[in-house]
């Protein structure tokens, strides 16, 4: 118990967190990983691979995880 | 014979194979000569007393009692080997208080039971 | 019933119930990010669980006590309650996430939101443990579950250089992003080590009354289940590299992970997705609902059974009939299944010494094992498999969580 608090506690101490330049880059690969999934996404239903239904719901998580990421980025940038 | 190894939470099963719960205690008698055992013990706050003891003294306070709990005489137990087997049916005994409320209250009252 | 055919039913227990909602979203994962890099984390993890489950099997056989039974006898009750909270409290997330995975494989094909499919799902469930028995459980959703298989199908179609997946059995270090490298292989440690399979294998072997003539098929059941069980997250590894990691793109949804058979099956990849994330993980759900009543009540010695009826059990009835739908309750939240999925997974990386010491500890008793007890080699490789999984755990999840 007493060894996993030092461990923690030292962890925190080192780094106190990714530093902002770390999470505006973690963002942008996040935004091009989503707007690849995209485009998977696309030439899948294109080609009958997965549902017009399914689809929609990749577009929407895609939709919700770029805005979450590019929020991400915003606040990262002001720091 | 070692209580701590070979009785103390150690499975009890009554004379018909019913599973009447885990040892959570025994009651030595002290007098002339080695100490005895003269019960065991199961349910009510008997194991709270070994996990934490100021925890069964709360629960007991607001209670009022010791709650459900069965004294087995040492000349009822049976046999000790995987498990205690003891001589009675354990249907009416306080140690499965707790598993006839859940039955009557809960789980008899699910249809399909 | 013949030898034989219970070695060929344990294996299809092996094979169709090692992928559940874990080992398919960590091994998703882990293909996406680091591409065939951490196969060697699934061979370490699938190595110690068959040797987890095979103690389980033995000690079950030999001892006729199933594993909760033995540990509160051989450690007493104060002992005891530390495994008893920790498999309790990661059995629950992981019973979660377990619920999650059948709501979105619904979500998928009907396009109605997972959170409306929790309760139903959860009643389900418990419909399955009221009225089934033992061998339903254990054999049905197995027999079931290799429609995982399918993974194995895809991934063979998307021609894998089999040279890469070979390098990937031996560990390395990543190019890039150490901490989530670690973090991924920890989770894919927990995955594979997920105390709730030795539990239930070892309940299991009482229900189905093995004896100690079944050590041999015991061996052969928990090694090469485990090791074709194995072969299937391997196969998710593949499909993910092949499919994500050469576009760039990392797991952050459950909603990418269709496309990983889609892609070289087509529509028809699409539906066994589907169908492999529900019927793996509805099986999955039943045995950790089934695992944390018989921990508790073989703990505490209340009367238990799946081939019972309820009334007869009812303590231990109870168990899953407030487990199941507080894990559903969870769900209805709208938590994120993905993060829920691989949190709980690190989590029990990170308990795993807290459970397993116990079985180590029982397997070198012979007063339980008799003749039977364990070779130094099998203590020494466990023992330090579970180290290695806690010590990494440690360090990595207050990095993953500070991180993000």
């Amino acid at each position: 118990m007493r060894a996993a608090s030092l461990l923690i506690g030292s962890a925190l101490l080192t780094g106190c967190g990714p530093s902002a330049s770390a999470k505006v880059e973690k963002a942008t690969i996040a935004l091009r990983s989503w707007k690849s999934t995209l485009w998977l996404a696309e030439q899948e239903e294109g080609r009958g691979a997965i549902p017009a239904k399914f689809a929609e719901q990749v577009r929407r998580a895609a939709e919700e995880e770029q805005d979450k990421a590019r929020a991400e980025r915003r606040k990262a940038a002001a720091e | 014979m070692e209580l701590g190894r070979e009785v103390l939470d150690q499975q009890v099963i009554d004379a018909r194979g019913i599973h009447m719960g885990k040892v959570d205690g025994v009651i030595l008698s002290l007098g002339d000569g080695p100490a005895r055992v003269s019960a065991l013990v199961i349910g009510g706050t008997t194991l709270l007393w070994r996990i934490h003891a100021g925890l069964a003294r709360w629960v007991e306070r607001r209670r009022g009692g010791q709650g459900h709990v069965d004294r087995i005489p040492w000349d009822q137990v049976m046999k000790i080997g995987v498990d205690i087997k003891v001589n009675f049916e354990a249907e009416r005994s306080p140690a499965l208080h707790w598993e006839r409320w859940v039955r009557d209250r809960i789980i008899g009252r699910i249809p399909g039971a | 019933m013949s030898k034989l055919l219970e070695i060929a039913l344990g294996l299809v227990t092996g094979i169709g119930g090692f992928l559940e909602a874990g080992s398919l979203a960590t091994a998703a994962q882990a293909g996406a990010a680091f591409g065939f890099q951490l196969i060697w984390a699934i061979a370490l993890g699938t190595i110690a669980i068959a040797v987890l489950v095979e103690m389980g099997g033995r000690l079950a056989a030999v001892s006729q006590h199933t594993l909760p039974d033995a540990m509160r006898e051989r450690f007493g009750i104060r002992f005891f309650l530390v495994p008893l909270v920790a498999v309790v409290v990661v059995s629950f997330l992981v019973l979660a996430s377990e619920v999650g995975g059948v709501c979105l494989a619904l979500q998928f094909t009907t396009g109605i939101s997972f959170r409306w499919w929790a309760v139903p799902v959860a009643v389900a469930l418990w419909l399955f443990l009221w009225k089934g028995t033992f061998g339903m459980v254990e054999k049905g959703a197995s027999m079931l579950g290799l429609v995982t298989l399918s993974f194995v199908v895809g991934a063979l179609k998307l021609h894998p250089p089999l040279a890469d997946v070979g390098a990937g059995l031996v560990p390395s270090l990543p190019a890039h992003d150490t901490a989530q490298y670690w973090f991924m292989g920890v989770s894919i440690l927990g995955a594979s080590v997920s105390p709730y399979l030795f539990y239930f294998y070892s309940a299991g072997a009482v229900e189905d009354g093995w004896d100690e003539s079944y050590l041999g098929i015991n061996r052969v059941v928990a090694g090469l289940g485990m090791t074709f069980g194995g072969t299937i997250a391997v196969a998710v590894v593949a499909c993910a590299t092949l499919v994500l990691h050469s576009l760039g793109i990392q797991v952050d949804r459950y909603e990418q992970l269709p496309l990983l058979l889609s892609v070289p099956l087509g529509l028809w990849g699409f539906r066994l997705f589907a169908a492999s994330l529900a019927i793996a993980c509805f099986g999955a759900a039943l045995e950790i609902a089934l695992q944390l009543a018989y921990l508790v009540a073989q703990g505490f010695g209340w009367r238990w059974g799946e081939n019972v009826r309820p009334r007869e059990a009812a303590r231990f009835a109870l168990v899953y009939t407030v487990a199941l739908p507080l894990a559903g309750l969870l769900i209805v939240t709208g938590v994120d299944v993905l993060k829920l999925t691989i949190f709980s997974m690190a989590l029990t990386a990170l308990s795993l010494p807290v459970t397993v010491v116990p079985l180590l500890v029982l397997m070198n008793d012979p007063d339980y094992l008799g003749d039977r007890t364990n070779g130094w080699l099998s203590n020494g490789a466990v023992l330090a498999v579970c180290v290695l999984a806690c010590v990494v755990a440690l360090v990595t999840i207050p990095l993953k969580i500070m991180g993000s």
